[in-house]
Order: C-alpha cells, then structure tokens, then sequence
C-alpha cells in the first residue's frame, strides 16, 4: 500500500469514482445521472454537481434543439411509422428525452387514424398532402430542422454517456523514440491500468 | 455550382459547429481550461474538414 501511495494516483475501487483530469470526480448513482441526461439534457450533471458542465451540455442541446425547431415551425419532431411515412429520423432526435416521450406517445395514440392523446402537439402529418404541405410552407425549413433535431439528439448521447462514465480518454499521440512521451495525459485518463502506458511503450 | 448556394446556408453550420464543438470538448475534460482548449481544436478540426469537403465538390463540379 505504501509503495501504491508513492506512485501515481491509482485507480479507484468505487465504481462511482473516476479519475478525470487527474482528479478524483464523483458520480454518485450514474444510472440516475445518465437517465437524468436523457430526459432533460444537463439534469444529470447537475445532479453529480458538475455545474458547469451542466451548462454547456443544456445550453448547447437545448439551443441546438430550439434553432431546429424553430426553422420547421415546430413541426419536424414527430413519431411516425405507417404508409405516408417511415420517421427513422426520430430515432435519433429521442436522444433527446423531454420531446421524445411525449412525441412516442403522439404517436402510438394516433395510430389507425385516432386522436393523438396530448393534442396537436408533436403529431405526425396524417397524409402525404399534409406531409407535403409541411415541406412547401417552410421551404427547406422543415429539413434543416429535422437535421438540427437529430444532431441535439446524437449530441445528448455523448451527454448521456459523460454522465455515466466521466470524460472520454483523450487520445495521446506517441512521439517515436520517447517511450515516457504522453505520459502525464495517460495517467489523467481514467479508464487507463496504471501499467498500460509501459506496455505500450515496449 | 457550389458557390452559387446563398450564403444564408452557411450560417447554419456556425450554431451547430459552437454546439458540436463545446459537446465533444466538455465530454473529453473535465477542467475548464482543457476543455476549451479542445473545444478550439474541434472547432478548427470541423471547419477545416468541411473546407476540404467543400473544396473536392468545388473541383468536381468543373470538371462536370
């Protein structure tokens, strides 16, 4: 133990303690977190009281998400799966879980042409006419939101995952010659063994 | 040809490029300062691949 105290920082026990950065980070129940992230990008950090990562990750999802919406005049997020159209874009923009549950049951509620449960809102176009009306009103709108739709929605799962499981590794070149070369990076890593930088350097 | 698209277009790119870019550096570090400065890279990485990209549908676009 006395000699593990003299070398680096080693690798935490907990399964809620990684090293981030070089630093011990907290992450409390990181299936909370994660389900956190999921539903309102952010919640999740700011539960691990990363505060200010909590602001980026909102700001950014939420503004990323708005702007698409906005752009297609809120109407390009939308569960469908039937003959006017096969939605596979949905799948991506429910990485983004406050819009995704509400859109999910608009659309089981509404299928064979009933009445979607929550209203108008987020409800898919009930016929091609109506599909094709969407397109025409917002010009290319409608595409470009759906586009920044599903990007807010990729970029919530990378959220969701630094939730889960602290900072991906970054990656360290190796320098040829220098076995010791990014060895202060490696040791920030958190997923790192404490050995593998002297297997790498052999 | 490309240059002829509006340039309306291409400040789309600029609210998803600060957005994918402070994501994917936030999700590297977890230090203010590390962060930024990958969020720089990114920004520099994605503006110069989509330049590339830009530049080859440029050249093909004389050659068609």
């Amino acid at each position: 133990m006395a000699k593990a105290a003299k070398g680096k920082k080693q690798a935490p026990t907990d399964s809620h303690i990684v090293i981030a950065d070089g630093d011990e980070l907290n992450l409390h129940n990181r299936h909370l977190a994660a389900f956190l992230a999921w539903v309102v990008p952010g919640a999740g950090h700011y539960y691990q009281q990363r505060y200010f990562k909590s602001a980026i990750f909102s700001a950014s999802v939420f503004s990323t998400f708005f702007i698409g919406m906005v752009i297609a005049n809120f109407s390009c997020v939308y569960a469908a799966w039937n003959g006017t159209e096969r939605r596979w874009q949905f799948a991506l923009q429910s990485g983004v879980g406050f819009v995704a549950i509400p859109a999910a049951i608009q659309g089981y509620t509404s299928r064979g042409g009933n009445d979607p449960m929550l209203g108008s809102m987020l409800t898919a176009p009930k016929n091609v006419r109506e599909l094709h009306k969407l397109h025409r009103e917002t010009a290319s709108g409608f595409d470009m939101g759906t586009l920044y739709t599903m990007i807010a929605g990729l970029l919530n799962i990378l959220v969701m995952f630094d939730a889960y499981a602290g900072p991906l590794p970054p990656p360290v070149p190796k320098k040829k010659g220098d076995p010791d070369s990014g060895e202060e990076e490696k040791s920030s890593a958190k997923h790192d063994p404490p050995d593998k930088s002297s297997v790498e350097s052999t | 040809m490309i240059v002829s698209m509006s340039l309306g277009y291409l400040f789309m790119y600029v609210p998803l490029l600060i957005a994918v870019a402070l994501v994917i550096g936030a999700s590297r570090h977890e230090k203010r300062h590390l962060i930024f400065d990958q969020v720089k890279k990114n920004a520099v990485w994605i503006t110069s691949f989509m330049l590339g990209i830009y530049v080859v549908l440029q050249v093909v676009s004389w050659q068609v």
